[in-house]
């Protein structure tokens, strides 16, 4: 069986890696490049760089940027924001993508879908597809309107996917930033109505969030943007407490494997009797 | 240049900074959040967080505080020691510009809290070494300061088998609003490298050109990866689970412990840095310089959001601190070894070009030299967002010095460590 996976979507606003909540708040982390830097030796399966404003601004990507950040970065790097043409999707392949992820331009035009995976294969193209919850269930969400569509995320994700997207990307939009969790029935609607890898994004606090998707869904990968900011190597940790569970990749040289965590899924403190034998090689007093 | 409706950062702020469709900046909407918390609950949350990193058997601390005498130290150590009731061990790391004042504070600092303390005191040698490459590379003076105040407490960590690091207030948040107090950020080697060291890890300093070898940075190494999970070093800050007030918490200070203030050159609060010649002074000079704004700008801002200072009483702050120049230039010179001319040859090359140009005379030149000149049209929407003031003058005290005869222009090393 495939190793599920863990991604950190980093998501940038104006050229600065932020924090979103609800589509709306944002909160400034910093450079793409150093967020990149550190994802990559926690030991993050892949990463996901999202510019938010490039296509609302009506922006190129930001190549040079990309460029920038893609070095620091050893693990698969789907970029998305502001793709409209193939020239550009040509571009952040020599800047350093792997894949792209393409949302406004596979909602205005899906034939680009199908275009960008014959030249560089269904497996470049991630569908990114966000989905509001209304009263009349599960919509597409359209981010430069602010407003749901009437398509159902699972016809779309099928259409999608017929297109030759490799996999598909399902964001939240009413969970996002706001960690409550990701929103179970959405996924498991979504990954039941296609045969493609689905990846899972929106509400996830800890690595408990990610443990729960796993285990209920038949989710591929579990996506988070936030919380891998707030900790030291927030990876590993997170990725040591999914492995209790689930068959991930845990390579890291610091992997957590024997440390404990609370409720929060913070660390805890070791055994006192363990940190001081770590302090001092004990001789034990000759007694003859 | 965007300037806040409410605060006074524009978005260059170099921590980085986001503006709402209000005009108000993520520093300002986080900050709300001090009047919406409940602080108890968040207390008590505190409280059960160290609780569990209490020693047991008695035969090592509880956890490691770094102090530096000044800024905030004395409101952290009498948080952890006599309200959290823990055993710290604090740890200073030696930043070399040490005023007379700043040797009493810290002193008084272990002698009234009776705790064991570090210092970590590199060779002035090493140190000018490489702030010489730290002054070409990146433009900073502090460089080193900084890397050992933040590396030092974990290499202490590490050794000691000490995992919980306590730290006062975590300045993206009270700067810039990089996290939510819910985030309940911790210290990471990410945020380190990235805002407090300017991009350059140690590693990234050893250059033939500088003469810095291998050997020089082995004080502000970070420790390894394996050696922080093995440990399972944390490092938490109070700002999350306290209501942080820099001014009520150091005025408190002052009543309990006798804590000393002084004036400062470049800002009108006389509570922080005031244990260093070159806080705000040189190297505050140096980020107007580079930054267009000075840490006068910081203290403004703080003082708008917490309600004590008016906007326009703000500006008018700025504006005359913001251009005073360092007082503290030639001493450090003499230390470092350089000219005026070369010091400033080096640091024009540091100049934002967003901020500076060169005029026809090849004088630099501020493009914006008045940040606020827009004030006026801007009325209706800073009227809007505008926070009712809940004390009518912001005024810092001065304490009595307690060695007026001494002429205190010198960096002191390492100091008595008492005073009368």
């Amino acid at each position: 069986m495939l190793k599920k996976r863990i991604i950190a979507v980093v998501i940038v606003k104006d050229d600065i890696v932020i924090q979103s909540i609800g589509f709306r708040k944002y909160l400034p982390i910093g450079k793409p490049e150093i967020t990149l830097e550190f994802l990559t030796s926690w030991g993050i399966d892949e990463i996901v760089y999202l510019d938010i404003s490039a296509t609302k601004d009506q922006k190129l990507p930001n190549y040079e940027m990309i460029r920038r950040a893609a070095k620091k970065c050893y693990v698969p790097l789907t970029v998305g924001g502001g793709i409209r043409q193939m020239d550009q999707v040509h571009e952040l392949m020599s800047a350093g993508a792997d894949k792209v992820s393409l949302n406004q331009i596979a909602w205005n035009e899906i034939s680009f879908v199908k275009e960008v995976a014959l030249a560089y294969g269904n497996q470049c193209v991630v569908a990114s597809v966000d989905v509001l919850k209304t009263s009349n269930g599960y919509k597409v969400y359209d981010y430069t309107k602010k407003q749901a569509t009437g398509m159902d995320p699972t016809d779309y994700a099928k259409k999608l996917a017929d297109y030759g997207a490799g996999e598909i990307f399902i964001n939240s939009v009413d969970r996002d930033g706001t960690y409550l969790g990701y929103d179970l029935d959405l996924i498991q609607s979504v990954t039941n109505s296609v045969h493609i890898p689905v990846i899972c994004c929106g509400g996830a606090r800890n690595a408990a969030d990610m443990v729960q998707v796993f285990s209920k869904t038949n989710v591929s990968a579990a996506a988070a943007a936030n919380f891998f900011h707030f900790t030291e190597h927030s990876v590993n940790v997170s990725k040591s407490i999914v492995y209790k569970n689930e068959n991930i990749r845990l390579e890291t040289h610091a992997n957590y494997s024997e440390n404990t965590f609370d409720s929060d899924m913070r660390l805890t403190k070791k055994d006192d009797k363990i940190l001081e034998e770590m302090l001092f090689l004990r001789i034990e007093k000759e007694t003859i | 240049m965007k300037i806040c409706s409410r605060c006074l950062y524009s978005e260059l702020h170099p921590l980085k900074i986001t503006i709402d469709e209000d005009g108000v900046c993520s520093g300002c909407r986080i900050h709300e959040e001090k009047d919406l918390l409940d602080w108890n609950a968040r207390f008590q949350k505190l409280k059960q967080i160290t609780e569990n990193y209490r020693n047991q058997s008695g035969n090592n601390y509880d956890c490691i505080v770094p102090v530096s005498g000044a800024r905030d130290s004395y409101f952290i150590v009498h948080t952890v020691k006599n309200v959290l009731g823990l055993n710290p061990l604090l740890v200073t790391y030696n930043k070399h510009y040490n005023t007379d004042l700043g040797i009493r504070n810290l002193a008084n600092l272990r002698i009234k809290f009776n705790l064991d303390i570090m210092t970590l005191t590199v060779s002035p040698e090493t140190v000018k070494k490489i702030t010489r490459g730290t002054f070409r590379k990146m433009g900073s003076i502090y460089w080193h300061c900084i890397a050992g105040q933040t590396v030092y407490p974990v290499q202490v960590a590490v050794k000691f088998k000490i995992p919980l690091i306590i730290w006062g207030a975590h300045q993206g948040i009270d700067q810039v609003g990089m996290f939510s107090h819910l985030n309940e950020v911790e210290m990471t080697r990410k945020y380190r490298k990235e805002h407090d060291l300017m991009g350059f890890e140690a590693e990234d300093l050893i250059d033939e050109f500088d003469g810095i070898e291998e050997s020089d940075i082995l004080q502000f190494r970070y420790p390894h990866d394996k050696e922080i999970e093995r440990i399972g070093v944390r490092g938490i800050y109070l700002n999350n689970y306290i209501r942080w007030d820099s001014k009520a918490q150091h005025e408190k200070m002052i009543e309990l412990y006798d804590y000393e203030t002084s004036e400062q050159t470049r800002t009108f609060d006389t509570y922080n840095d005031v244990d260093c010649f070159n806080y705000s002074d040189v190297h505050d000079y140096i980020k107007f310089i580079k930054h267009g704004y000075g840490k006068v700008t910081d203290h403004v801002c703080r003082e708008i959001r917490l309600r004590r200072l008016s906007r326009e009483d703000g500006i008018k702050l700025i504006k005359e601190y913001s251009i005073k120049g360092p007082k503290n230039l030639n001493q450090f010179l003499k230390w470092f070894g350089m000219t005026e001319n070369g010091f400033k040859f080096i640091l024009d090359q540091h100049r934002n070009p967003k901020i500076w140009f060169r005029n026809q005379n090849w004088e630099w030149e501020l493009k914006n030299p008045d940040p606020f000149q827009n004030e006026n049209s801007r009325k209706s929407e800073i009227d809007q967002v505008r926070l009712d003031l809940v004390e009518n003058e912001c005024k810092f005290r001065y304490t009595q010095n307690k060695r007026p005869d001494f002429l205190d222009d010198n960096y002191i090393l390492i100091g008595k460590g008492y005073y009368k």
